[in-house]
C-alpha cells in the first residue's frame, strides 16, 4: 500500500494540470492512467484535430493560390500524411506531459484505477492487480468518450466516431456527419477541404447550437458556399448498408429523406467515463451519468472529487484544467473555488473559426438584460483585406446601464486567438468603454474587436 | 520597521481629511485592521483602519486638524525604534509644498514690475504665452488629467517608499467602479474580494444590497439632489465673500415670531398623544422643512464649481454634550409626520447624550437647527456646519410687550436667526424663508395639514 496526499485518476488536461498544481503546492501526488498521458485532448481530440485542420487550411490556401497570382500544376495531397503528422504532434505532446510529471515529481501508475473505498485505489493492468494506493483525497478526471445514437451501431468501419475519423487512411468520397457541434463542424471542414462530399445533420435548429445564432447563420452560409450540405432540425433513424455505401434515414418537420454516403461520423456528444471505477459501491451521486459535485468539485463522498468532462458541461479541455486547479487549491489550501463559466471561452477551429465567451444575444435577452450590441465585419478591416480573410464579424453584447461586457462572439480566420483579449477584459471586469479605448495596433485583425466595441457605444469609425 | 500612516483617500473626491478623533493613543498597541481614527471627509465621517500592526508611536496630525490625502499623520513602529527621521520628514513636507505654490506668483509680479512696456507685437506674443500658461494651469483641473497626474505621482511615491507601506490607491475594477458611482456608493467603504483585495462587481452589489437593508434611502441617493453649475456672477460672489469672511461667508437675518398659537398647538398635541410629547423643537423642525421645500436655495451646498440642491430634507439638531456638541440627523423630514419627528428626535437626542450615535445618524444633514431656547437666550447667531448652506439659531420664548392692532399686548415671542452661506443664498431669500417660517409657526395648523 503506497500512501499519497492526492491520487488523480486520469491524465487528460484536467488530471495532469491538477497533478502539477498539487505538486507545486507540496502535495505528494499520484496519477493513474490506463492509456497514453494527456488523455483524449492530446491524443484523440483537441491537438491531433488541430494538426489535421492546419493541413486542410494549407490545402485551402493552395486552392486559393490564383487569388494571389500563384499557380501550379498537378496539386497533390494525401490524407495519410496529414494523419501521420497529426499523430507525431500528439505523441510529442504526450511525451511532454511525461517530462512535466518527472519535473514535478508526480508518480505515474499505468493501469486501470478502481476505488475500493473513499480513500483507496487499486490499480489493475491486464486484469491483474499491480498496485494499491491510499490518499486522503482523490480526484476523478476520467473524461468522456463519443456518444452513440440509439439505433445506429458504431462499427468503426462504416459508422465511425471522431477517434476513427482522425486516422482514416483515405478520404471517403462522401461523409455524413451526425451532429453539428464543434466536433462535427471541425470534421466537416477537414473532409470538405480534402474533397469529400460532406453532409451535416443536426437535430437542433442551428449548427453549433450553443453559439450565437447570428454567428452560426453566417457560418452556415459560408459552409454551404464551400459545398457542405446542412440539414438542421432533423433526426436520424436507421441505417442500411448498400454495397460500398451506407444509407441513413433522416426526418425533419418538412420531409423524410434517405441520405447515402460512404461513411457516417457520429458526433452527437460525449458520454462520461464512470464505469468500472467502483463508484456504485461508494454510492457516488450522478446526474444523467455525469458525476455530481459541489462548488468545490467534491462529490457527495467526502474527500472524493471530480473534474472535467466526467462532471458534465462545458466539456472543454481548458474548463477541465481550471476545475482541476480549483479542486487542488481547495484540497491544499481550503481556498473556495471560483471557476466562472461565464468567462469560459469556447472555440471551434473550422474556417472561418468560431470563438465566443459569455452570453449569446438570445441568452442575454432571456436573462432580462437591457443590451446594446456592437458589430463589425472583417470585410471593413484593412488587414483582413490584405490577408484575403474577409469572412465573419465580431459581435459584442453589452449591458446598457454600466457597459458590462456580457458576451463576445467572433467568426473569422483568427477568431480563436482573438477571443483571449475579451477574456482578459471580462476577467478584469472592464466595461465596453475600456475595451473600445484600448489601442489596437494597425493593421491587425484585432482592430475589429475595438471597432465592434465602439459600435456598441455608437462611435464606430470605419463603417 | 516603522510604518508611516498617511491620510487615506476614503472617498473618490476626497482631497483632504480632518481627524475628528484618534481612537488610539500614542503608545497603544494597534493591529492591522484596528480603527485608528475617525476622519471627516468631504462626504462623511469615516473610520480609518490601520494597515500595519505595531505600537502607535506618534500622532502627527492632531484632532480637529485637516491634512491633504497622502500626508503623514502618524507613525506605527516598534516600541524602541528610532522614528525621528520620519517625524522630521512629516514636519518638513507641507512647508515645502507651500513654498512651491508661492513661487510662480512672486515671479509673475516681479516680471510685471520690472518689465518695460511691451510693444504691440510683444503684447500679442505675451498674450499668446499667457493663453498657453492659462491652458497649462487649467489643464490639471480637468478631471481625467488630474487623475492621471495623481496616479503618476502615486506610482512614483510607491517606488520611492517602502513596499510594505500602506497604500492609498483603491483597487477597483472599471465595472465595479461604474456601478458604485451610479449607485452613489463611496468606494472607500467597500471591501474588495478580488486578487489583492481588488474591489469587483460582486463586492459593490453586496455592499449596495446591505446598505439598502440598513437605510432604504440609499436607493434614492441618485435622486437626492440636482447639480447646477455655478454662474460667473455666483463664482465672483463666492470668491469675494470668502476673502472677506472665512471659507464660508456667513450673513445673518433675524426675525421675531409670535408663539402664542404654537404654544396652544403644542399643548393640544400633548393631550392628543401623551406617549409622544411633541417639543417646540419638533414643531420647528417640521416648520423648517415646510419652509425649506418652498426655498430650496437654502437646502443646498456650495462646492468648488457647482451648487448642490438637495431634493430631500435631512435636518440636523444640535445637541449639547459635556465636551462639545453633535448634530443627530432626522432624515426625510419632508415625508414625516410631527409625531414621527418627535419620536425620532427624542431617541436620537438620548443616543447623542449617551454618545451612542452611529456615523450615519449624525452625518448627511442638509440643514441644521440649533435651539438654545432652554438656556434663556434672547437671540444668537450660529456658525454653518459645512457643507450645509444654512443654520437656524433659535432663542427662548420670552414674554414681551408687542403692539397688536394699536394695543400693547403681552405675548410669547421667539427670536430666530438664520445664518446663510452667501455664496449660494442672498439676503432676500433668507428673509423670505423666515417669513414662511413665521407663517408656519404663527398659524401652526399648516404643519399638520
Amino acid at each position: 500500500m503506497e500512501k499519497f496526499d492526492l491520487i488523480i485518476i486520469g491524465s487528460g488536461p484536467g488530471g495532469y494540470v491538477a497533478a502539477i498544481r498539487a505538486s507545486q503546492l507540496g502535495l505528494k501526488t499520484a496519477v493513474v492512467e490506463e492509456d497514453k498521458l494527456g488523455g483524449v485532448c492530446l491524443n484523440w481530440g483537441c491537438i491531433p484535430t488541430k494538426a489535421l485542420i492546419k493541413n486542410a487550411e494549407v490545402l485551402d490556401l493552395f486552392k486559393k493560390g490564383k487569388q494571389f497570382g500563384i499557380s501550379y500544376d498537378n496539386l497533390g495531397f494525401d490524407f495519410g500524411s496529414a494523419v501521420k503528422r497529426s499523430r507525431k504532434v500528439a505523441l510529442k505532446l504526450s511525451k511532454g506531459v511525461e517530462y512535466l510529471f518527472k519535473k514535478n515529481k508526480i508518480t505515474l501508475f499505468p493501469g486501470h484505477a478502481h476505488l475500493t473505498s473513499s480513500n483507496r485505489v487499486k490499480v489493475e493492468k491486464d486484469g491483474k492487480l499491480v498496485n494499491e494506493l491510499e490518499a486522503k483525497n482523490i480526484i476523478l478526471a476520467t473524461g468522456s468518450r463519443p456518444k452513440s445514437v440509439p439505433g445506429i451501431k458504431i462499427d468503426g468501419e462504416k459508422v465511425i466516431t471522431s477517434t476513427e475519423a482522425m486516422v482514416l487512411e483515405e478520404i471517403p468520397k462522401s461523409l455524413i456527419i451526425v451532429g453539428a457541434g464543434a466536433i462535427g463542424i471541425e470534421f466537416a471542414y477537414i473532409y470538405n477541404s480534402y474533397g469529400s462530399e460532406v453532409t451535416v445533420i443536426e437535430m437542433l435548429e442551428n449548427i453549433l447550437p450553443i453559439e450565437d445564432k447570428e454567428i452560426t447563420e453566417q457560418l452556415r452560409s459560408s459552409f454551404i458556399k464551400r459545398g457542405v450540405k446542412i440539414y438542421t432540425g432533423s433526426k436520424v433513424a436507421e441505417t442500411r448498408i448498400e454495397g460500398k455505401n451506407i444509407k441513413l434515414k433522416m426526418s425533419s418537420k418538412k420531409e423524410v429523406k434517405d441520405i447515402v454516403g460512404e461513411k457516417i461520423l457520429v458526433a452527437i456528444g460525449r458520454d462520461p467515463n464512470i464505469e468500472d471505477l467502483g463508484l456504485e459501491d461508494l454510492k457516488v451521486d450522478t446526474d444523467n451519468g455525469f458525476i455530481k459535485v459541489n462548488k468545490n468539485y467534491e462529490t457527495n463522498v467526502k474527500g472524493l472529487f471530480a473534474i472535467g468532462d466526467v462532471i458534465g458541461a462545458p466539456l472543454l479541455a481548458h474548463a477541465a484544467s481550471e476545475e482541476g486547479i480549483a479542486a487542488v487549491e481547495y484540497i491544499a489550501k481550503g481556498k473556495e473555488a471560483e471557476v466562472d463559466l461565464n468567462n469560459m471561452p469556447s472555440c471551434t477551429y473550422c474556417q472561418p473559426q468560431v470563438a465566443s465567451i459569455g452570453l449569446t444575444e438570445d441568452k442575454a435577452r432571456e436573462k432580462g438584460f437591457d443590451i446594446d450590441i456592437g458589430r463589425f465585419p472583417f470585410r471593413a478591416n484593412g488587414k483582413a483585406q490584405a490577408l484575403e480573410e474577409m469572412e465573419g464579424m465580431v459581435k459584442i453584447i453589452v449591458e446598457k446601464k454600466y457597459g458590462e461586457i456580457l458576451g463576445a462572439h467572433i467568426l473569422g480566420s483568427e477568431a480563436t486567438e482573438m477571443i483571449a483579449e475579451i477574456g482578459v477584459a471580462k476577467r478584469l471586469e472592464s466595461t465596453v468603454e475600456e475595451l473600445a479605448t484600448t489601442v489596437h495596433a494597425h493593421p491587425t485583425l484585432s482592430e475589429v474587436v475595438g471597432e465592434a466595441s465602439l459600435d456598441a457605444l455608437g462611435r464606430v469609425i470605419h463603417i | 520597521m516603522a510604518f508611516k500612516v498617511l491620510m487615506p483617500r476614503l472617498s473618490d473626491t476626497m482631497e483632504e481629511g480632518k481627524i475628528i478623533k484618534w481612537e488610539k493613543k500614542e503608545g497603544d498597541r494597534v493591529e492591522k485592521g484596528d480603527v485608528l481614527a475617525e476622519v471627516e471627509t468631504d462626504k462623511a465621517n469615516l473610520e480609518m483602519e490601520a494597515y500595519s500592526s505595531g505600537i502607535l508611536r506618534k500622532i502627527i496630525l492632531k484632532e480637529g486638524v485637516s491634512a491633504p490625502v497622502g500626508d503623514l499623520i502618524a507613525i506605527i513602529g516598534e516600541k524602541d525604534e528610532d522614528i525621528s527621521d520620519i517625524v522630521k520628514e512629516g514636519k518638513e513636507k507641507p512647508a515645502k509644498e507651500e513654498e512651491k505654490k508661492e513661487e510662480p506668483k512672486e515671479k509673475e509680479s516681479e516680471k510685471a514690475e520690472a518689465a518695460p512696456k511691451p510693444t504691440e507685437e510683444e503684447k500679442k506674443e505675451e498674450e499668446k504665452e499667457e493663453m498657453k500658461e492659462k491652458e497649462k494651469k487649467e489643464e490639471p483641473k480637468k478631471e481625467g488629467k488630474k487623475e492621471t497626474k495623481e496616479l503618476v505621482e502615486e506610482e512614483k511615491g510607491e517606488k520611492e517608499k517602502s513596499k510594505k507601506e500602506e497604500r492609498k490607491r483603491i483597487f477597483i475594477s472599471p465595472l465595479a467602479k461604474k456601478i458604485a458611482e451610479e449607485g452613489g456608493l463611496d468606494i472607500s467603504i467597500i471591501e474588495g474580494s478580488g486578487p489583492e483585495g481588488r474591489i469587483i462587481k460582486k463586492d459593490v452589489l453586496s455592499t449596495i444590497s446591505k446598505a439598502k437593508e440598513i437605510k432604504p434611502e440609499i436607493k434614492e441617493k441618485i435622486e437626492e439632489y440636482r447639480e447646477e453649475p455655478l454662474s460667473t456672477i455666483r463664482k465672483t460672489i463666492a470668491k469675494r465673500l470668502t476673502l472677506s469672511k472665512g471659507p464660508v461667508p456667513h450673513f445673518y437675518v433675524t426675525a421675531e415670531i409670535d408663539m402664542e398659537r404654537a404654544i396652544y398647538f403644542r399643548n393640544s398635541l400633548k393631550t392628543l398623544k401623551k406617549e409622544i410629547p411633541v417639543s417646540f423643537n419638533d414643531i420647528l423642525i417640521k416648520a423648517s422643512a415646510i419652509a425649506l421645500e418652498k426655498f430650496p436655495q437654502i437646502n443646498a451646498s456650495y462646492r468648488t464649481d457647482k451648487i448642490i440642491y438637495y431634493n430631500v430634507i435631512h435636518i440636523g439638531i444640535a445637541v449639547a454634550l459635556e465636551d462639545g456638541l453633535i448634530t443627530p440627523v432626522i432624515r426625510n423630514v419632508e415625508k414625516k409626520t410631527l409625531f414621527e419627528i418627535a419620536k425620532e428626535s427624542k431617541e436620537l437626542i438620548e443616543k447623542a447624550k449617551e454618545k451612542k450615535l452611529k456615523p450615519e445618524e449624525y452625518t448627511g444633514a442638509t440643514f441644521t437647527i440649533s435651539n438654545m431656547g432652554m438656556y434663556d437666550v434672547e437671540n444668537f447667531s450660529a456658525i454653518i456646519n459645512p457643507p450645509e448652506g444654512a443654520i437656524l439659531a433659535v432663542g427662548s420664548i420670552i414674554k414681551r410687550p408687542v403692539v397688536i392692532e394699536d394695543k400693547i399686548e403681552i405675548r410669547n415671542r421667539m427670536k430666530v436667526t438664520i445664518s446663510c452661506d452667501h455664496r449660494i443664498v442672498d439676503g432676500v431669500v433668507a428673509a423670505q424663508f423666515l417669513q414662511e417660517l413665521k407663517i408656519d409657526l404663527e398659524k401652526p395648523i399648516g404643519i399638520v395639514l
